[in-house]
């Protein structure tokens, strides 16, 4: 262990939690759009699977900790950042690129603005940690 | 899937959640019948799996059945994977991740009535 205010641990723990569950969760969904209906949506459903990746590795770094993880952490954070507000966005304006929800569309509401609000959190707790 | 019993699965681990997340504003790891009270929510949810599996041999479809199935899965892991990781953290942040599992709970059983509505 690395003390107290390592990434993996308190809070971290439970964005480790809060990624996880997001990972399965798009990655759930992900799985049944692509199985079931990929013609309808192609790239919602391929977004959703990405997206469940990085929600993945995210977790894998937060559970890691050390440099790497923090990186590697910081990455995902950031993708998922730039991301959920891109997609968010393309979703306002043009809703036929999607035509089939993702996690990100519409900033997240579908999933009460989590994605939204994750990444930021991520990132704040990535701050607030002491670099090792 | 029984709607009584999904109500009151809905009821008591908002409930359950809502004590867990009381433990941590309190600066306080779960106390043993914040445990107790979490098992009880998760037998709630076996016993509608359960009854989920048997409407489903029994001929019953629902509407959306591969995400009908995912969620039931998920639904039915979920409380057991969020305690043991709380019991890893056994801090107030131990109490959050069991109390936001357990209000999550009550969100996947809603997506699975919502998801159910038999056709057969």
């Amino acid at each position: 262990m690395t003390g107290p205010r390592a990434i993996n641990s308190g809070p971290g723990r439970v964005l480790v939690g809060l990624y996880g569950l997001f990972a399965l969760s798009a990655g759930a969904r992900a799985g049944v759009q692509i199985a079931t209906k990929f013609h309808v949506a192609p790239l919602a459903y391929v977004l959703s699977a990405v997206s469940a990746a990085i929600y993945l590795v995210a977790m894998i770094g937060l559970i890691r900790g050390g440099r790497g993880g923090r990186r590697l952490a910081i990455a995902c954070c950031s993708v998922e950042l730039i991301g959920v507000l891109a997609v968010g966005t393309l979703t306002l304006i043009d809703s036929s690129a999607f035509p089939d929800a993702t996690v990100w569309s519409d900033f997240g509401r579908g999933y009460g603005f989590v994605p939204l609000v994750l990444p930021v959190l991520g990132l704040l707790w990535l701050r607030a940690t002491p670099q090792p | 899937m029984n709607n009584g019993l999904a109500v009151a699965i809905m009821v008591a681990s908002l409930l359950v959640g809502g004590a867990c997340l009381a433990a941590a504003a309190r600066n306080r790891w779960l106390d043993q019948w914040h445990l107790i009270a979490l098992g009880v929510v998760e037998l709630g949810v076996l016993a509608q799996t359960v009854v989920a599996v048997i409407a489903l041999i029994g001929g019953d479809r629902p509407v959306e059945l591969a995400t009908f199935i995912g969620y039931l899965i998920v639904t039915t892991l979920f409380l057991p994977a969020a305690v043991g990781l709380s019991i890893l953290e056994p801090t107030r942040w131990g109490s959050v991740i069991a109390g936001s599992a357990s209000i999550v709970v009550a969100i996947l059983m809603l997506r699975l009535l919502q998801t159910w509505t038999p056709l057969r």
